[in-house]
């Protein structure tokens, strides 16, 4: 797996616009679910003002696991064909994967202090979350303390491909370990119109945020990757005229 | 001179760092031709006979080995080509000088010559050939290690600094086993700083600035 | 079936050199003496529950000892500079992937051997279905095998590798831990449960996804 050094110049320098106003409109729309969240819908009858914290628990939610999935898919295509998008990507997803799963991790206990009286609960998806959470941490950390760049670049690919049949397999061995967590989609627990509509829109506000986030970190790692590709140009250029006057003498 | 080419790399670069070590690199080894090449510290030269011996992938270019690349190949094939002495033995600490070669010779399917034949051959005394490696002095190692290039199938040495911890009559023994294997058609290319080991070789050459160069002859 | 013999061939020689430096059994034995007796110092109180620390200090006893010989796993390799040699006289990487997770397994069934019985004298508990439990220990172990073996493959050229063995072993190994754990206590306990065949048919998933996985990723990675 050698490293592409060909210097993409597919990455554009200037950000493009369909980027900008995306920006824009992800920004919008988490406006408009925090609007809509704090306005519009009722306090639960039970849980009073906490409970709006799900909104955005559940779509931080949906942003890990589709990061996460995403992020071994992309791994796993960079191992069976090596190229720099795909590396680039592998990494942003990791990244914005492990940046929900945190906001998970902290929004959950939050919820669950009020619903359950307690912080943390052994209950199947915390642990799933929290076990997940680890290992793309873990994975994360291996890119960075590997001694060189592609051992690292293959070595995090590897732990990350390695990490979905994992989860796959934790998902199960937690559910039958026993716990209770709300079933508030499958049981239709949603009734107040209100609130369907700010869970929904929550939901596609912080997916698109992720998205946007995804696709900056993709530019930077692709621009970083562009300007190294250059830099090793321009040191091939130095040597090569270092060398000059001696083969001339 | 015009035997065949058997290893030939051609427009190699290597880069770490960010920095090119290897650059426009070519180098034609041919059959029965022995080759030394000396350098600065830092310069390249075990990088480059890694890439040579399909250890590590160059940035650019490429190595072919009798017109096939390096890369197509199967390691094993590469493997049963090109023998490689490096900086550590290759060989188990744990296990004495025999049960290493012999285990070499099982893992290959018996290609190579039998162990104590060739423990005699590289000058270690029969009193050593049950000893732990692990308690070879380092002349020692190398010579056992040295045992193991000269028993392979190989038709390409490649050497990093085989004179290390050699006393005089292993320097010469060295000397004579490549001599013997150029004979046989062995194209041997070798690192290497001692200046008399240099000037028994056919061709010296010499890494710098990531490019080989011939080595001006001072007189 | 070469590479049957290449892998044969081997872990015959990681079994020798074993048994040579037998220092390294001799102390990873130790370590797991070591860890149920702190664990037993950390648990037992008036002895009257010990028994439902059983499957916990076993199962975590293993899942401990097995990182320390992980990070041994690849030394012989390491020391004389052979992880290249071997796998170009090989016709790839598969024998010397299968013999180290053989040698893994042979490593952490003697340490089993030692810290079941261990385990059920300290803390005074009968197993009411052993060829349960030792199904239960089998798959477990082959589990830890082989995701092992790849990780301590994968990380020898990783810095900091003694800590970053456990943070991604841990998680990844968690699915066994829990079944084994479970299966474990409900033998103790002497619970009839339909759950038992769950957890086993878990762990045999588990086990059979990551023996395909591994050597397929371990060449991947380890390629040139």
């Amino acid at each position: 797996m050698t490293q592409t050094l060909s210097a993409d110049t597919r990455v554009p320098i200037r950000v493009p616009k369909t980027l900008i106003i995306w920006i824009i409109i992800s920004a919008l729309l988490v406006q408009a679910s925090l609007l809509w969240i704090a306005l519009k819908t009722p306090a639960d009858v039970n849980l009073g003002i906490v409970q709006k914290i799900f909104y955005f628990h559940v779509g931080s939610a949906f942003a890990m696991m589709l990061g996460l999935t995403a992020a071994s898919v992309m791994s796993l295509i960079d191992l069976i064909r090596p190229s720099d998008s795909a590396d680039a990507l592998a990494r942003s997803f990791l990244e914005v994967g492990v940046v929900f799963a945190f906001c998970v991790l902290t929004s959950g206990p939050l919820w669950a202090r009020k619903s359950w009286g307690m912080y943390w609960t052994w209950e199947p998806r915390l642990t799933l979350v929290l076990l997940v959470t680890l290992l793309a941490v873990a994975v994360l950390i291996l890119r960075m303390l590997a001694k060189d760049s592609t051992i690292g670049r293959r070595v995090g690919a590897a732990m990350a491909v390695m990490g979905a049949p994992a989860s796959y397999l934790i998902h199960f061995a937690v559910k039958w370990w026993g716990g209770n967590h709300p079933q508030v989609i499958q049981g239709g627990g949603i009734q107040n119109s209100e609130m369907r509509v700010a869970f929904w829109l929550a939901v596609v506000a912080i997916l698109s945020s992720a998205a946007v986030l995804v696709a900056t970190r993709y530019r930077a790692i692709r621009l970083q990757q562009r300007t190294q590709a250059l830099a090793l140009r321009l040191s091939a250029r130095v040597l090569r005229r270092q060398r000059a006057p001696m083969e001339t003498s | 001179m015009t035997s065949a080419v058997v290893l030939r790399a051609s427009a190699l670069g290597w880069a770490a760092q960010g920095r090119f070590i290897l650059l426009d690199l070519d180098l034609e080894m041919r059959a029965g031709q022995w080759t030394a090449i000396s350098g600065a510290n830092g310069a390249g030269k075990t990088t480059l006979l890694q890439i040579l011996s399909g250890r590590r992938a160059p940035t650019r270019g490429h190595v072919t080995l009798h017109g096939a690349t390096l890369s197509s190949l199967a390691v094993h094939e590469i493997g049963g080509r090109i023998a490689m002495l490096e900086h550590q033995p290759g060989l188990y600490l744990d296990l004495s000088g025999r049960e290493n070669l012999t285990l070499l010779n099982a893992l290959c399917g018996g290609q190579i010559d039998a162990a104590e034949e060739l423990l005699a051959q590289v000058g270690l005394p029969p009193t050593s050939w049950e000893q732990r490696v692990r308690l070879y002095s380092r002349g020692m190692r190398q010579r056992a290690a040295m045992a193991r290039v000269v028993g392979s199938s190989a038709d390409v040495w490649l050497l990093d600094e085989p004179a290390t911890g050699l006393d005089q009559p292993g320097r010469e023994l060295l000397t004579t086993l490549i001599r013997q294997a150029t004979a046989k058609g062995i194209s041997v290319l070798m690192v290497t700083h001692d200046i008399e080991m240099m000037h028994k070789a056919d061709r010296r050459l010499c890494l710098e600035q990531g490019q080989l160069q011939p080595v001006q002859e001072r007189v | 079936m070469n590479t049957l013999r290449l892998t044969w061939l081997l872990l015959r020689k990681d079994m020798q050199v074993t048994a040579r430096s037998k220092e390294l059994v001799g102390v990873t034995l130790m370590f797991a003496v070591l860890c149920v007796l702190v664990f037993s110092f950390g648990f037992l109180q008036s002895g009257a529950a010990a028994i439902r620390y059983v499957p916990g200090v076993l199962w975590v006893t293993l899942l401990f000892t097995s990182s320390v010989s992980l990070l041994r796993l690849f030394a012989p390799e390491e020391e004389g500079g052979t992880l290249a040699l071997v796998s170009m006289t090989t016709s790839g990487s598969a024998p010397l992937f299968w013999s180290k997770v053989c040698l893994q397994l042979l490593f952490s069934a003697l340490v089993c051997a030692l810290i079941v019985p261990l385990v059920l004298l300290f803390f005074d508990a009968r197993l009411s279905n052993v060829g349960t439990v030792v199904a239960a220990l089998g798959l477990g172990l082959i589990g830890q095998a082989v995701v092992g073996t790849l990780c301590a493959a994968l990380l020898a050229q990783v810095r900091l590798k003694e800590v970053m063995l456990p943070l991604i072993l841990y998680p990844m190994l968690a699915p066994l831990l829990i079944a084994g754990v479970k299966v474990t206590a409900l033998s103790v306990t002497g619970v009839e449960s339909p759950a038992l065949s769950n957890w086993l048919s878990l762990m045999m998933v588990f086990d059979l996804i990551f023996m395909v996985v591994s050597p397929w990723l371990y060449g991947r990675a380890t390629q040139p």
